[in-house]
């Protein structure tokens, strides 16, 4: 077909990685390969592909270039090198000359902090897109108010951004990125300036929206929740590069570096297995219950499946450990233990086992959890 | 004007006492506003004497030249003083030339003040050094300088004159001319500051949304930064009618062509002190309007030009 289809498959990792793209078509599709380098000396390189109707959340800690990587897929900074395509057009293209700017690029971003124009009604932010591609006055407003209500905003089209509540203004935002008829959406942090009570209520319309969304989507987050639930394919990145990519699911289940393993809740380690036995460097063993595999693996442990005692257990759980508390954390119905085993462990168990046991940083404790109960996986370089 | 700027700042903490009682008399609402005064010296320590001599010395300075203009007002003639006809063509002059100064500085600054914060070009920094000469220029010098250039005998004067015919020295068009060469840069530097304290991610925004540059000039930056450009102007417009030195340099001082409020009130000190005085007063009331207009831009505290 098209370079642009190679491109897809030359560069996505291994190939096994890229998100689901309907049977091979790459109608209205999102291919990108970009490296950016920044003046501060750090550089952006990432490859993301997402196909029509998919949502793709970029996760990563705070200075990962999750906004840069937005910005370029926009048009608002060129790439270096590497290409970005959308629906079989080149957008960007060093080595082609070609760079499509921001304002003819029918994409839709939705900023962090919303950007809506303080001197705007919210009925004229949404119609400004259309405004700017030449609809008249009158029909582009006609279209704005159809837009709010579909959000249920209409009884505020004629207020200013900054009589608007924090989820409405987000929601503005986001009816005046759709209502310029984008073929693609980017999202950057669309959730992060709300309180907890409105980012609930402000998900869930969200990925209704999401979902009614033809083109492909972008999310970018630092909240793996809000990536698990509105996202088909989930891309981490930390320090400029991806790190892993998966469905939801799998990404939380397996994952490949301590970032995530931390983002998803898992005990996460490194180490060499063979003969159901995985070697860690710091010295320690855990017994897995895959006997097949070897070489460098992950194994995944969730805190929920170490058991704590204050006596050595004898029963059917082929790992314990004997080790001190260093750290208590209450998280809500259960209290979070952190044990400098080897290797060092975190355990959830009910508030109410934490009295009995009458645990405190420095107790000593056995830890104890099933080689059924640890997820083992090759630990191959992305 | 620095002077009339300080009369405004003085006369506000009056204008804001509280009042409790709506009532005419000054009597309950000082005793209201005093104790919390002395509470906060207290909490300070005592004001030093020295601090406190030399600024009540500053404060008398400042003050005394504007009580003893307002103390000299043949307040009983006034309206016949201004009814006058040179005055009353002086004060039409004055206004005429410095708003038309003010619209030629808005369509041309605005956009040069826009291609100093935005636009990427070699010497741009040494530009804007340029451009705010004027601002520290005496302004008889800058009037030397524009008949240099646009004099009979300048280096553009010449061939406007040649030319098309057109004469700008010891003219009205002259005047509008020294006008906004003092006073355009005071545009151009609130407007550039404001453009470069604005937040470029709603340029951003506007672009994604598939708006050109200039349409994202017109419909987002410029709404945004409107009180600046407001100020800026207010700001320009006042500087120009009380501009003295490049004018008289620049156009001479021709009653009904040339000759503005300030070159009036110099002229009629010496022949009509009374006239002097009453069109004086008239430029102080303009000057206490443009801080009125200006007072929460530039009577916050830690608040600069």
């Amino acid at each position: 077909m098209s370079p642009v289809s190679g491109l897809g498959e030359r560069d996505g990792p291994a190939g096994r990685v890229g998100p689901p793209d309907g049977g091979g078509s790459d109608d209205g599709a999102l291919l990108a390969r970009l490296r950016v380098r920044r003046a501060s000396g750090f550089t952006l390189d990432v490859t993301l592909t997402a196909a029509s109707g998919t949502t793709v959340a970029v996760l990563g800690p705070n200075g990962a270039g999750k906004t840069t990587l937005l910005r370029a897929l926009a048009g608002l900074q060129p790439v270096d090198t590497g290409r970005i395509s959308l629906d079989g057009l080149v957008l960007d293209d060093p080595t082609e000359g070609i760079f499509v700017p921001a304002q003819r690029r029918t994409v839709g971003m939705v900023f962090q902090d919303y950007l809506l124009f303080p001197h705007l009604s919210a009925r004229d932010n949404v119609a400004f897109g259309l405004r700017c591609r030449g609809v008249p006055r009158a029909a582009a407003r006609a279209a704005a108010l159809r837009w709010l209500e579909t959000f249920g905003l209409a009884e505020f089209a004629a207020r200013r951004p900054g009589a608007l509540s924090g989820g409405q203004a987000q929601r503005v935002a986001l009816a005046r990125a759709l209502a310029a008829g984008p073929k693609l959406l980017l999202l950057d942090e669309p959730l992060a300036a709300l309180d907890a009570a409105t980012r609930l209520a402000v998900r869930g319309d969200l990925r209704r929206h999401l979902s009614g969304f033809g083109g492909p989507s972008v999310l970018v987050t630092h909240d793996p929740i809000e990536a698990m639930v509105l996202a088909d394919h989930v891309v981490i990145i930390e320090a400029g590069r991806v790190v892993q990519q998966g469905p939801p699911a799998e990404v939380a289940r397996r994952p490949r570096t301590d970032y995530v393993a931390r983002l998803v809740g898992l005990n996460l380690y490194r180490g060499e297995a063979e003969a159901g036995v995985v070697r860690l460097p710091g010295g320690g063993t855990l017994t897995v219950a895959d006997s097949a595999i070897t070489g460098p693996v992950l194994a995944a442990l969730r805190p929920s499946a170490v058991m704590l005692g204050v006596v050595e257990p004898h029963g059917s759980a082929r790992n314990t450990l004997a080790g001190r508390v260093t750290g208590l954390e209450l998280l809500g119905d259960r209290a979070r233990v952190a044990v400098d085993t080897n290797p060092a462990l975190l355990a959830d168990v009910t508030p109410a086992a934490l009295a009995e046991l009458r645990l405190e940083p420095g107790s000593r404790v056995w830890a104890s959890f099933k080689a059924t109960d640890i997820e083992t996986y090759p630990d191959e370089a992305l | 004007m620095s002077r009339i700027f300080t009369a405004g700042r003085l006369r506000r903490p009056c204008s804001r006492v509280p009042a409790p009682s709506a009532g005419p008399a000054p009597g309950p609402a000082r005793p209201g506003g005093r104790p919390r005064g002395r509470a906060r010296r207290r909490i300070g320590g005592r004001v030093p004497v020295p601090l406190a001599a030399a600024g009540g010395i500053a404060l008398a300075f400042l003050l005394l030249p504007l009580a003893g203009l307002l103390v000299r007002v043949p307040w009983r003639d006034l309206p016949e003083l201004l009814a006058e006809p040179e005055v009353r063509e002086a004060l039409r002059l004055s206004l005429l030339t410095a708003s038309i100064a003010t619209v030629l500085s808005l369509a041309v600054g605005v956009p040069l003040a826009w291609l100093l914060a935005r636009a990427d070009f070699p010497g741009r920094g040494l530009l804007r050094a340029v451009i705010t000469v004027p601002l520290v220029l005496p302004p008889v010098v800058g009037g030397v300088a524009l008949l240099l250039a646009f004099g009979r005998r300048g280096i553009v004067g010449r061939y406007l004159d040649a030319w098309f015919g057109i004469t700008l020295p010891f003219t009205t068009a002259g005047v509008v001319v020294a006008e906004a060469f003092v006073a355009m840069p005071f545009l151009i530097v609130a407007v550039e500051g404001a453009l470069r304290s604005a937040d470029r991610r709603f340029e951003d925004a506007s672009a994604t949304l598939g708006a050109s540059r200039w349409v994202t000039f017109r419909r987002v930056t410029l709404p945004m930064i409107a009180p600046s450009l407001g100020a800026g102007a207010v700001l320009c417009w006042a500087r120009a009618l009380g501009e003295f030195g490049a004018t008289i340099t620049f156009a001479g001082n021709f009653p009904g062509t040339t000759q503005t409020m300030p070159l009036a009130v110099y002229l009629a000190l010496e022949t009509d002190p009374d006239a002097a005085t009453a069109l004086s007063l008239v430029l102080l009331v303009v000057a206490v309007v443009v801080l009125a207009l200006l007072r929460d831009r530039w009577l916050r505290p830690g608040t600069t030009l």
